[in-house]
């Protein structure tokens, strides 16, 4: 049996304010394993987001389990996290989040810069060229981001998570702010990783790009509803 | 119209929902802008608006000098005759007074208050035109040689013997056994200069001319030089400063000549001029200076206080970037969004003015409670019509300048397309370039405030923490003037040691000398002479002293002895000096044995000592030919001065023993009955009265420098603050791949210490062209110096780095999701 990359048991979110409490995540149980692909979906604002920032360590359950490989999350401190998120996730984000002040290649060098056993420089530039020569993107890598497309910045996006040679990618809504011609090329960029071996979680209100997972998730409510597809077990 | 309108009532009720928003802009500017507008009026009265005295333009301070073969020896000196002689020119002056300053005792008063005594002729009220609260100034029939005993005394006077009573008029004032009718109480108003080169608190009592206590001999003596008489006058309308200088000195000299023959009709090597000093001049003087270092700072202050205001406006911006976009969406262009700005800013500047205005208003009162012996026309300060005005404009011109720059980081495009965003990862964003300038700007101004305060701070410190010379702790000042007429030599030697015996037997006295001069009032009791051994001539400030003197003092013996018991009762011819004036005279050799001989006399005096060198205040600078006159004294033995009536003592007292005055009056009347006491004074009372000017500079520096670095601190934080936020979203980029808070934080010190130190030496650079520009006008007051340059680097660089962290400790101490979210 293989082991999960990821594990999440009864897993809630409660968001506090002065006058209510949201509760964001009810009791989410779910897996992942290597080479998966999983795509949740769910209506605007059924936590999608929320359930991937926890995922990838930008923000902790309320209450519930959650473990990367054999490491329990809960019991993490704020370093200890930022060490996991340099070197076992990547993250893909809707607006992309390049710095606008550094080259595309220095972007996508960013998080090994942040890992506790720090690349060579060599190293470190084989690998950011590697990863742009997988996003078709080599030509660019003196280029400011501004000076790029939006398909082009989410490509350089999916490089700059690559490049640590994550565990497993964590993608929200990679098409959001993507036209139509874009959005397909990032998708099947994507579709392309995983049959390479990444393990990839995605998150997408998109129908039709969830469908291009092997597992496909349902959220509604901050719940779980469904999944479909074997390789997830919710 | 209507949408200004319409936007000012939408900004009044935005504002009152952000109430610590509006209470630091208010604060921070409304008290930085009052203390400009305080030190602006204090500005226009110094520098601009005439003094309160008609034709001031030809009214001169007319100084009498005395010169040694050309050399100066004493300025602003006369004698009787010599200020007679000088008051009568009526072909050179169109209207001349007399002044001559004396201290005494309201003896009918039942306080027996000691009273600044100026003697006038009645010229003094009309050159003046000084107003009065009460009664007349003195007239025609009280002028010179009509004996007439009236007074006239001050408004502070009246208020604090008399209870400001209108009865006061007629009343009578006794002084040296005389009595004077009062006729005239000066008004608050009068704005009364200082012409004299002593210390002077202001007159108390004016009394007419010819009552000064000169007795006959002195009144007709070319040669009882005083720097308490002087002449003030308005210059005729067809003469010129120079003309008059000439001529008045060229009759002053022949009559000062045929008058000081010595016997065997030798002519002695003494001459006498006059130098006229405008009476702006004698007003403000060095006083410009200070003005312009204080209208300085209070205008670093706020631009100090306008760029934390504009970096709260600018993060106010960045709040309200929903309801801009949201305005931008319905169709507002450019101009609206100024107009919003510009209403919210016009709100808080009228909240700004109208504290600037009572923090003013405050401000003349702390200035006259301050500083009103060291700053001229506090007395004038008041909030008029212009000034008012001039608030209103400079908050008029800051509210458009926030509104500008405000204005010009919303980049209108983004603003319109901002609203079909998601709202993930936008926000306004304002250059790198910009937040660095923001970072510059506000270190330098703070580091010049900071670093010219620690200047000031450090020369008004080190006159104040220096040694005098001397032990002052348990040490006093006796003096009291004998009311008996005329006293033989020998009479008099015998007083002074009957007195000594007196103080000596006192139970809280361990030490007693005398003395012919007290060394923190030398121009009262010190007598410049010039000296010579035809090698290195140079003046000193000469005084006789007992025997024990010196061990009374604590001043140390650098060199030889001092004098015995019998050389001090024979008057032997033997001198001691200080340091400065044995190296000025016998530079790289000993003094030791050498002879000196005054310029007055024939006899050799042959130096048996050297002691340490007297270092006064500035408040009793005595310069003569730019030589500090208190470095150069010399000391030689005897008991008293034939001609003066009073008596000096230095007394050590028992450690922790106090000694009150009633105590020695009564010791002294079993003395003699004519001795009359007239101060006891601690060293240490004395000292403080002296330090005061620099007390007060380090006080105000002090508290200038605290107010500087809390601005300093609240606008680094806030331009820091404001930079850090702007970055959240890119620090929260970088957490989410993988950096620890370490990383975050180092990240963002090191991106701040470079606009930090380049607003440092940036400061650096400005101050040192300031002060290499206006160094003649500050060199009395702040010295280019290392550690206050290196102080205001070192409190720079940690208000910089605690306001680097405390924002960045608030995002990385929480996880990433919150800063991706803002």
């Amino acid at each position: 049996m293989r082991d999960a990359i990821i594990r999440m048991e009864e897993a809630t979110k409660v968001f506090e304010t002065e006058d209510m409490n949201t509760l964001a995540l009810r009791g989410i149980d779910l897996s992942i394993y290597e080479g998966d692909y999983v795509s949740i979906s769910g209506p605007s604002g059924c936590g999608k987001s929320t359930l991937l920032s926890i995922l990838g360590l930008l923000d902790l359950p309320t209450s519930g389990r959650y473990f990367i490989g054999d490491v329990d999350v809960m019991d993490l401190s704020l370093t200890e996290a930022a060490a996991i998120r340099s070197e076992q996730i990547g993250f893909v984000f809707q607006s992309f989040n390049l710095i606008d002040e550094l080259s595309v290649s220095d972007n996508v060098a960013l998080p090994t810069h942040y890992r506790r056993n720090s690349l060579s420089s060599s190293e470190t530039r084989e690998r950011v060229q590697r990863c742009l020569d997988r996003v078709e993107m080599s030509h660019r890598g003196n280029h400011k981001p501004n000076q790029l497309s939006g398909g082009q910045q989410q490509r350089i996006a999916i490089a700059r998570a690559l490049v640590s040679e994550p565990n497993i990618l964590l993608v929200d809504e990679p098409t959001g702010n993507l036209d139509s011609k874009n959005s397909d090329i990032v998708m099947e960029m994507l579709s392309s990783l995983n049959s390479d071996g990444t393990t990839i979680c995605l998150v997408t209100h998109d129908p039709r790009y969830a469908d291009m997972a092997t597992t496909r998730m349902h959220l509604l409510d901050g719940k779980l509803l469904d999944q479909v597809q074997s390789g997830c077990t919710a | 119209m209507n949408y200004f309108v319409r936007e000012l009532k939408f900004a009044l009720n935005t504002l009152l929902q952000a109430k610590s928003f509006v209470l630091a802009v208010v604060v921070t500017l409304g008290v930085s802008l009052g203390a400009f507008i305080c030190i602006a009026v204090l500005g226009n009265l110094v520098f601009l608006e005439p003094l309160p005295y008609p034709e001031q333009q030809r009214l001169h301070l007319v100084k009498g000098i005395l010169k040694n073969n050309g050399n100066t020896v004493m300025a602003n000196v006369n004698s009787f005759p010599s200020a007679r002689e000088i008051y009568g020119r009526e072909a050179e002056f169109e209207e001349a007074a007399l002044l001559t300053f004396e201290t005494h005792q309201l003896e009918n008063h039942p306080q027996l208050p000691i009273v600044m005594t100026t003697f006038v002729s009645p010229e003094y009220f009309t050159l003046l035109d000084a107003p009065m609260a009460v009664g007349r100034a003195l007239a025609d029939s009280d002028g010179l040689d009509s004996f007439n005993p009236v007074a006239i005394i001050s408004h502070q006077t009246w208020q604090q013997y008399f209870r400001g009573s209108p009865d006061v008029i007629g009343e009578t004032l006794q002084v040296d056994e005389r009595s004077f009718r009062i006729v005239g109480v000066t008004s608050e108003r009068f704005s009364e200069p200082n012409f004299f080169n002593v210390e002077f608190a202001g007159t108390d009592v004016w009394l007419p001319w010819n009552f000064h206590s000169g007795d006959e001999q002195a009144r007709n003596d070319w040669g009882s030089i005083t720097p308490t008489t002087t002449v003030v006058a308005r210059l005729g309308q067809n003469v010129t400063p120079p003309q008059v200088t000439q001529t008045v000195s060229d009759g002053l000299n022949r009559a000062f000549l045929d008058n000081m023959v010595m016997p065997g009709g030798q002519q002695l090597p003494f001459s006498m001029s006059v130098e006229l000093t405008p009476i702006e001049e004698v007003i403000l003087g060095d006083s410009r200076s200070t003005v312009t270092l204080l209208f300085a700072g209070a205008l670093t202050l706020l631009l100090i206080s306008a760029s934390n205001v504009m970096n709260l406006m600018l993060s106010r911006t960045i709040q309200k970037q929903r309801q801009l976009t949201i305005k931008a969406v319905v169709g507002a262009n450019r101009r609206h969004l100024f107009q919003a700005i510009l209403a919210e800013n016009l709100v808080l500047m009228a909240g700004v003015s109208l504290l600037a205005i009572v923090v003013a208003s405050y401000g003349f009162g702390a200035l006259r409670d301050m500083a009103s012996d060291y700053l001229p026309r506090l007395g004038e300060l008041s909030l008029n019509g212009r000034f008012v005005f001039l608030t209103l404009i400079l908050a008029l011109l800051l509210a458009l300048f926030f509104s500008y720059v405000s204005t010009r980081i919303v980049d209108y495009k983004k603003l319109q397309s901002g609203i079909q965003s998601s709202g993930k990862g936008g926000g306004l964003q304002i250059s790198a370039t910009v937040r660095a300038a923001l970072i510059v700007t506000q270190v330098c101004l703070v580091g010049l405030l900071i670093a010219a305060n620690l200047s000031v701070l450090k020369g008004a410190t080190d006159v104040m923490f220096r040694s005098v010379g001397f032990e002052t702790e348990n040490l006093s000042y006796f003096g009291l003037n004998f009311r008996g007429g005329d006293l033989s030599v020998e009479a008099r030697e015998q007083l002074t040691l009957n007195i000594r015996d007196a103080l000596a037997r006192q139970p809280q006295v361990e030490m007693v000398a005398a003395s012919t001069s007290e060394p923190t009032r030398p121009s009262n009791g010190g007598t410049v002479l010039r000296f010579s051994d035809d090698k290195n001539p140079t003046n000193a400030v000469m005084q006789f002293v007992s025997s024990n003197y010196f061990g009374v003092m604590q001043q140390a013996m650098v060199q030889g002895r001092g004098f015995t018991a019998d050389e001090v009762r024979d008057s032997a011819p033997l001198a001691i000096v200080t340091r400065s004036l044995a190296n000025r005279m016998y530079p790289g050799e000993s003094p030791l044995n050498k002879s000196l001989i005054q310029s007055m006399s024939t006899e050799p005096y042959t130096i048996v000592g050297v002691v340490e060198d007297l270092v006064m205040p500035p408040a009793v600078a005595n310069v003569v030919d730019g030589i500090d006159m208190n470095r150069q004294a010399l000391y030689m033995p005897g008991l008293s001065v034939p001609t003066e009536t009073e008596f000096k003592y230095m007394l050590r007292t028992k450690p922790n023993q106090e000694l009150p005055f009633r105590q020695l009056l009564s010791a002294m009347s079993e003395v003699d009955p004519n001795l009359e006491p007239w101060i006891l004074e601690t060293a240490e009372e004395r000292s403080r009265e002296l330090l005061a000017y620099e007390s007060m500079v380090a006080k105000s520096t002090l508290a200038l420098t605290l107010l500087s670095m809390l601005l300093a601190g609240v606008g680094i934080y806030g331009v820091l603050n404001y930079n850090t936020q702007l970055r959240r979203f890119e620090i929260g980029t970088r957490m989410s791949l993988g950096a620890n808070p370490a990383n975050i934080v180092k990240l963002i010190m090191l991106s701040n210490t470079k606009p930090v130190l380049l607003g440092f030496v940036a400061s650096i650079v400005i101050g040192i062209a300031i002060y290499s520009v206006a160094r003649q006008h500050i060199d009395n007051y702040m010295n280019l110096e290392a550690l206050p340059l290196v102080a205001a680097a070192a409190s720079i660089l940690l208000v910089a780095a605690i306001a680097s962290y405390l924002p960045i400790h608030a995002i990385v101490r929480k996880w990433p999701i919150h800063a991706l979210r803002g």
